[in-house]
């Protein structure tokens, strides 16, 4: 009879929870939630597609740095500048990027009306300058790989600007210029700056999270993309200034710590990092015997950059069993527990020495600047003497730079900001790698253009 | 008036009591008033040649009455003949029915002979059984001869040709995989298009895919595979809405009823089945030798081949091997009046003809029936199963072996010069994986069910029915250092334990010529999901098999998921004369799954026939015995959603978390208004028997409109999410099913049989409001970056850029524009569309010769209408590839001005880099008939045997399978490939997915 009472079951409760997620309405609903809700900004941002290599390692096979040794068909027609519009990995990258886009406007929107009180309003106003800090990075980053640079016009098309969160409605946003975009960024940086603390109580949250360094980094990175040198050096200063927190490191031991030598780092562990089977920074940038895919060692073109006794070269790289020099960037290929090393205390101080030798020419405090990253190199310093002017000084920065931040994704820009190619002259894609040329950047993803007709087709990819 | 059918109840477990009550009935109820005449009581005995001892079980009953009995345990009856009766009826499941003059005789033996039709056949349908000659159901059925012997590792492979509007389609030759079903099309897109399978009233869990295994690379594993086939006493693939309305939610796919064998009362019987075979791809793609490699190269970089790499190795030798497989089942079954058991026990082994896939199976069975008396039964089938499958991985992985053979460079080498193994990287050394990593995936399941029947009134029967499939799976990945540096292990382990309480009330009676059915049920289902997952690196040697051993844990996770299902549903059917008949069945599902607002939906069907040839205008001919036109319509859903799709999410876990700090993301947006995906079937069938029953048709027109696709709706990225689960869309699926079944010929020594099944079919999406336009206006969903479901075509629609070949003149590839026009340079915008994955038209004919003993049967199957992508091209025909990858001798066959029709264009020209591209190269049609089967067996007589004392039948037998492929594919493509699994929106793709098996077996089998 325990059968048939068994079988006789008519409890009818169909409503169930599920057990690894949150509903909605919970989300912003205390200050766990909302802190929560912050930090997933942020580990949206750590994924392969946005933080964590693709978009890095995709500027890096359309310039000069790194040769493809790859295999992956979306990959091998970027770096042949063959990409057709429904390139799946582009797609993604889209993809990622806005919804971690759309996770931060979350914050910016609903955190003011948290219906925890034990939330102060200096607290709100910092998870929201956070929030703007990622947004602004974000959109950043996207506006350099899918419209051209600002260079080549302010109006010409850049990316949707979204500053609200998805509360249902699917609306189809437009591009928006270039220039409109990069008003957006500062705007969202500038307001974000007081509002951000300068420290955290923790290192991994101090490099890790949105701090006033971090916003005056990026509105320095920025300002420089722009040209606007002024500003540039302005807010590269206001970093350099604070010296407890940001500094060169001595030597290039600092690889894999949280030190003086990062304004920001994406944090990744071995339990918590953007590795995908597709890629991730160690993968990429490893030799295949260390369990990386191997696809970017250096290039011909980038190791005769760089002095014999160049510590960079020297110290910082290593022999694949290929025969092909990788970098030791990223070392952990087996746990991808490497940083996102996304602005650097180096980038910030080249910033500075860029803007003002824009600014004054051949100049004691940028070639102070530069020296000091020589010497770390182990480098003879070099003299005001050793530059004809003002535009052979810069070109001698702007190489400091690719040396100093080779396999951190800044070539790309470097080059198209002054309008140069991408590849040298002697690759058979000089030609299309020209800045302004179609291919240099990205397509908007078919997929978004078929479901949303107010955007438009970047030239070259209809 | 009296009723002998619940008489006959108390001697037999339910399943055959049921078969034997219908068809006893209909036999009864077609006679026709007889003649009047004394009442008096006959006796005798019913036996057949090959049972000579008696059958048990068979009905018997006076024509033009209701009167009647049925054979005791060694075949013999006593019935007493009413006043004006004179005819006795003897039938019995699977044998002709015959009928006997009494007059004055008392005593009656008779000998039946064995029906090969189907019109004698007993249907199972859902909840209960009934009479095919009666049944206004569409159902295509299989019973456990067209399977035996089979070499075959699921029961979804015995499908395959054998039921009309079924459509199978091999996903991969990798052990284990599954087939593809497909019941008279794909009724969904995003919510499953397998259909819903019941073992014995349990319907089984399907969460095969995604859910149950780390798939990175290896395809989906099968919902059946731990079911043996040996078990199985029939399989019914239930098709039209009056089919499968009575399953209401889950229904919309179809359904396929399996019965496992039960005991029969009488003599204890023994059986032991062995078979043991060889097994080889059908196929195996070219590749270069070092030689043609070193010569390309050479060709490419204007290097004397002299200074590459002069040794080698030979990768797709090393891993495509002669596979092995063998079965052993044994078998009893038997009873008595008041208890019936069925008891069996399997052991199967494959190796197959991959490199490191082996697959062993054990299985147990009890399946027993007791009556506790006249009114009150219970019983149990129990099923237990664990399945151990060393597998590999397939398709999109590197670590696959029959992706990275054709891929490792042809002088990459597995050894150094001392015999190590070589550390190889990103395309690792699959020599190295097979000897050194475990890569194990194994099953536990138990699938059993428990019932008690109870006669409450003689015509009125209520049963409750408590069924399980708890499953458990263990599932390690453990790669040694030289595979992954330092050594990686993962465990994960998932417990799926689903149960289900089934209470139904059964009501049959007979009022004069009106016959009246009604069956009332409840059902409550639910099922709790939970897994616990670990991973970790850095191990001090490769000796030490467990995830605790690692240094570092870089997976901790333990997750669980729940869903619940509560349901009524009623049948009632209703028959006039045996001649009109009607039937109507309704389900009201509730599911856990859907919105608050939508949660309960309704499914209905109401069928109705008409047996023409019981008219008089049809009785008077020569020719046709039996005409049967039956129409139905109704409604049916589809549940197969996640389990909180309706829900706005914002998820915890590892893409939330951030420097150690807990952090939540939306997942997910939310949709109230989720419900069910429904579909409506209109089926027409026609069944007709001629000449004596030597030629069957069965032939169906159907259509099925399936509204409120649950549909992944695209939404613009720039809301942060993909996708809004919606109920949109329409999509319309048409046929025709046409089985044929002919008696070529039939003399006592010889016969010749021929069975044709086939469907016609016709997918079409309608209507996809809200989703994605193309250039042309039409709104599509993308499925893969190759196909897309397009309103006005099929869901599987290849929408790709064509490629026209290699320009004589210039030597360059070209393309086609949207136009139509010859370019260099195509963009995305000059896709159009370029077939389908779906066929047409797919089917199988079988042939089967007897002569005495022997026994030679083909089964061809056959596919026209669809069209193929191989994905995996794209890597093999890509010049860009040279130095990362092999590649297809084809590309040495380049453009000179001296070959100017070639496959590859000029070397290093502009359409070089280019030419790899995803295009119609990669595209084929799909076209092929294959020989699945070719079977030749000897049944020893049963006189030779007798000598022996203790056999009681003997069989020996041998199977060709998949011998013969016809189609105008090249060599080493395979047209029976699926590397999107179960996924309905991206069908026909293949990456290196491997071939079908073709194999040899041998066996034999006895009875004791």
């Amino acid at each position: 009879m325990g059968l048939l009472g068994g079988s006789l079951v008519s409890c009818e409760d169909l409503q169930i929870d599920p057990q690894q997620s949150l509903s909605t309405e919970l989300a912003f609903a205390d200050r766990q939630a909302v802190e929560g809700s912050l930090l997933g900004v942020y580990s949206l941002s750590q994924e392969f597609e946005v933080f964590g290599s693709l978009p890095h390692v995709i500027a890096d096979f359309q310039s000069d740095n790194v040769d493809f040794i790859g295999s992956f068909p979306t990959l091998q027609d970027i770096r042949l500048y063959a990409t057709q519009s429904d390139n799946l990995t582009i797609r993604d990258l889209w993809r990622r990027h806005y919804r971690a886009i759309l996770a931060a406007n979350a914050v910016i929107e609903f955190t003011p009306d948290s219906p925890d009180e034990s939330l102060t309003a200096e607290e709100r106003a910092q998870f929201v300058a956070e929030a703007k800090f990622m947004r602004a990075l974000l959109m950043f980053q996207m506006v350099n790989l899918f419209g051209q640079p600002i260079q080549q016009g302010e109006s010409s098309p850049g990316i949707p600007i979204v500053a609200d969160a998805f509360t249902g409605e699917i609306v189809g946003y437009p591009r928006s210029t270039v220039g409109e975009v990069h008003a957006f960024i500062l705007d969202d940086l500038t307001s974000a700056v007081p509002d951000l603390p300068v420290s955290y109580g923790s290192a991994s949250f101090t490099r890790g999270r949105a701090t006033q360094g971090a916003a005056n980094a990026l509105l320095s990175r920025v300002h420089l993309y722009r040209g606007e040198w002024q500003q540039a050096a302005e807010r590269a200063q206001n970093v350099l200034e604070n010296e407890d927190l940001y500094g060169l490191a001595a030597n290039y031991g600092f690889w894999g710590e949280n030190n003086q030598e990062y304004v920001f780092a994406i944090q990744n562990s071995e339990i918590d990092n953007g590795r995908t089977g597709s890629g991730g920074w160690a993968s990429y940038y490893n030799p295949a015997e260390d369990g990386a895919r191997g696809d970017a060692p250096f290039s011909a073109n980038l190791l005769a950059a760089y002095d014999a006794n160049d510590r960079r070269i020297t110290e910082i790289s290593k022999e694949g069993d290929n025969g092909r020099i990788y970098t030791t960037k990223f070392p952990d290929a087996i746990n991808n527990s490497d940083n996102s090393p996304i602005i650097r205390t180096t980038e910030v101080v080249l910033n500075r020495a860029e803007a003002l030798a824009q600014l004054e020419g051949v100049n004691a405090e940028s070639l102070d600047l530069i020296n000091q990253l020589r010497e770390r190199a182990g480098l003879a310093e070099v003299a005001a003497g050793d530059f004809s002017g003002t535009a052979d000084f810069v070109d001698f920065i702007l190489e400091e730079r690719r040396k100093e931040l080779a396999f951190e994704g800044h070539r790309r820009m470097d080059l198209l900001r002054y309008g140069r190619a991408l590849r040298p002259e002697s690759d058979e894609h000089y030609a299309a790698s020209q800045a302004g040329e179609d291919k240099t950047i990205l397509p908007i993803p078919q997929r978004e253009l078929d479901i949303n007709p107010e955007l438009v087709q970047n030239d070259g990819y209809n | 008036m009296e009723f002998c059918i619940i008489k006959i109840v108390k001697n037999l477990n339910l399943f055959t009591t049921m078969k034997r009550v219908l068809l006893g009935l209909a036999c009864t109820m077609l006679a026709v008033i007889s003649v009047f005449a004394q009442s008096r009581t006959v006796t005798g005995r019913v036996t057949s040649e090959e049972e000579p001892a008696g059958i048990p079980g068979v009905n018997v009953s006076v024509k033009g009455t209701m009167v009647g009995t049925i054979t005791d345990i060694d075949g013999s009856y006593s019935v007493t003949i009413p006043e004006g009766s004179d005819v006795l009826v003897y039938s019995f499941v699977g044998f002709n029915t015959q009928q006997i003059n009494v007059g004055n005789q008392s005593q009656i033996d008779v000998v039946l002979t064995p029906d090969v039709t189907t019109l004698g056949e007993v249907l199972v349908v859902g909840y209960g059984t009934q009479s095919s000659r009666l049944s206004v159901q569409s159902i295509s059925s299989l019973d456990n001869s067209q399977i035996e012997g089979m070499p075959i590792f699921t029961a979804q492979e015995a499908l395959q040709g054998q039921a009309a509007g079924v459509q199978l389609t091999g996903t991969s030759g990798v052990g284990g995989a599954q087939q593809n079903i497909r019941i008279r099309g794909v009724a969904s897109l995003t919510a499953g298009g397998s259909p819903l399978f019941v073992v014995d009233g349990v319907p089984l869990n399907d969460g095969s895919s995604s859910e149950y295994s780390n798939t990175s690379g290896a395809i989906a594993l099968n919902p059946l595979m731990e079911l043996n086939p040996n078990e199985i006493a029939s399989i019914s693939v239930l098709k039209d809405a009056s089919a499968v309305a009575i399953y209401g939610s889950r229904g919309a796919n179809g359904v396929i009823l399996i019965e496992t064998k039960k005991g029969k009362s009488g003599q204890s019987r023994i059986n032991v089945d062995y078979y043991q075979g060889v097994q080889n791809p059908t196929t195996v793609r070219p590749y270069m030798s070092l030689q043609q490699y070193n010569q390309y190269r050479s060709l490419r970089t204007d290097t004397p081949a002299s200074d590459f790499p002069q040794q080698g190795f030979d990768w797709p030798e090393a891993v495509i091997q002669q596979g092995s497989i063998s079965n052993l089942n044994l078998s009893a079954s038997g009873g008595n009046e008041s208890t019936t058991y069925f008891l069996s026990g399997t052991y199967f082994n494959q190796d197959t003809y991959a490199l490191g896939n082996e697959l062993e199976r054990f299985n147990g069975r009890l399946n027993m029936t007791h009556n506790f008396s006249e009114k009150a039964r219970f019983g149990a089938n129990i099923g237990l199963a664990k399945t151990f499958n060393d597998r590999i991985y397939s398709d999109n992985s590197t670590y696959a072996p029959l992706t990275s053979a054709f891929l490792h460079l042809p002088y990459t080498r597995p050894y150094d010069d001392n015999g190590n193994y070589t550390r190889l990287g990103f395309i690792p050394n699959l020599l190295a994986i097979e000897d050194l990593a475990t890569t194990e995936y194994i099953t536990r399941r138990t699938t059993a069910n428990t019932f008690f029947e109870l006669d409450i009134l003689p015509n009125l029967t209520f049963k409750t029915d408590w069924g399980i499939d708890q499953i458990q799976t263990e599932e390690t990945f453990r790669f040694p250092d030289i595979v992954e540096p330092t050594g990686s292990g993962y465990k994960r382990i998932i417990q799926d334990y689903k149960w289900l309480s089934t209470n139904t009330l059964n009501y049959e009676q007979y009022f004069g010529s009106h016959y009246v059915a009604g069956l009332l049920g409840y059902s409550y289902e639910q099922s709790d999901f939970s897994s616990i997952t670990v991973e970790g690196s850095g191990f001090v040697s490769d000796r030490l098999p467990n995830v605790g051993s690692a240094a570092t844990p870089t997976i901790t996770s333990s997750t669980g998921t729940n869903w619940r299902l509560a349901s009524y549903f009623a049948r009632f059917n209703y028959r006039y004369d045996d001649k009109f008949l009607f039937e109507g069945s309704a389900r009201r599902d509730g599911s856990s799954r859907f919105g608050a607002e939508n949660r309960y939906g309704n499914f209905w069907a109401l069928s109705a026939g008409w047996i023409l040839s019981e008219e008089q205008f049809l009785q008077n001919n020569s020719f046709l015995d039996y005409l049967k036109l039956n129409a139905s319509y109704g409604t049916s859903g589809n549940d197969r959603i996640s389990n909180f799709a309706s829900l706005g999410l914002y998820e915890a876990g590892a893409l939330g978390d951030y420097a150690g700090s807990p952090g939540i993301f939306p997942s997910q947006p939310a949709n109230p208004l989720l419900g069910w995906e429904e579909s409506a079937q209109f089926d027409v069938t026609l069944n007709a028997a001629l000449f004596d029953s030597r030629l069957e048709i069965e032939t169906s027109f159907w259509n099925k409109d399936t509204k409120g696709l649950l549909l992944d709706v695209p939404i613009p990225y720039t809301t942060g999410y993909a996708s809004l689960t919606q109920n949109a869309g329409t999509m319309r699926n048409r046929g025709v099913d046409l089985m044929i079944r002919s008696s070529n010929v039939k003399t006592p020594a010889f016969e010749w049989t021929t069975t044709l099944n086939m469907g016609f079919l016709d997918n079409e999406v309608l209507e996809l409001p809200g989703a994605s336009e193309d250039s042309e206006g039409r709104r599509f969903v993308e499925g893969s970056a190759s196909q897309r479901a397009i309103e006005g075509h099929p869901v599987n629609t290849f929408y790709l850029v064509r490629y026209n070949g290699i320009n004589p003149e210039t030597g360059e590839a070209e393309w086609l524009n949207k136009d139509g026009e010859p370019t260099n340079t195509y963009s995305a915008n000059d896709r159009v569309i370029v077939g389908s994955a779906i066929p047409r038209v797919s089917g199988g004919i079988t042939n089967t010769f007897s002569y005495k003993g022997l026994q030679l049967s083909a089964l061809f199957t056959f596919v026209q209408g669809n069209h193929i992508m191989y994905d995996d091209l794209r890597f093999l025909y890509n010049p860009n590839n040279l130095n990362s990858f092999n590649l297809d001798p084809q590309l040495l066959n380049y453009w000179t001005e001296d070959n100017r029709n070639s496959f590859a264009p000029r070397l290093n020209g502009d359409t070089q880099s280019s030419f790899g591209q995803r295009s119609t190269m990669h595209l084929r049609k799909g076209d092929h008939i294959r020989l699945r089967n070719l079977s030749l067996s000897y049944t020893i007589p049963a006189d030779v045997l007798e000598s022996t004392k203790f056999i009681r039948s003997a069989r020996v037998y041998g199977m060709l399978q998949n011998f013969l492929t016809f189609s105008n594919l090249e060599d080493g493509l395979e047209p029976e490939v699926n590397d999107g699994g179960d996924n309905n929106q991206r069908q026909g793709e293949s990456f290196f997915t491997p071939a079908q098996a073709k194999s040899v077996t041998l066996g034999v089998s006895l009875g004791f």
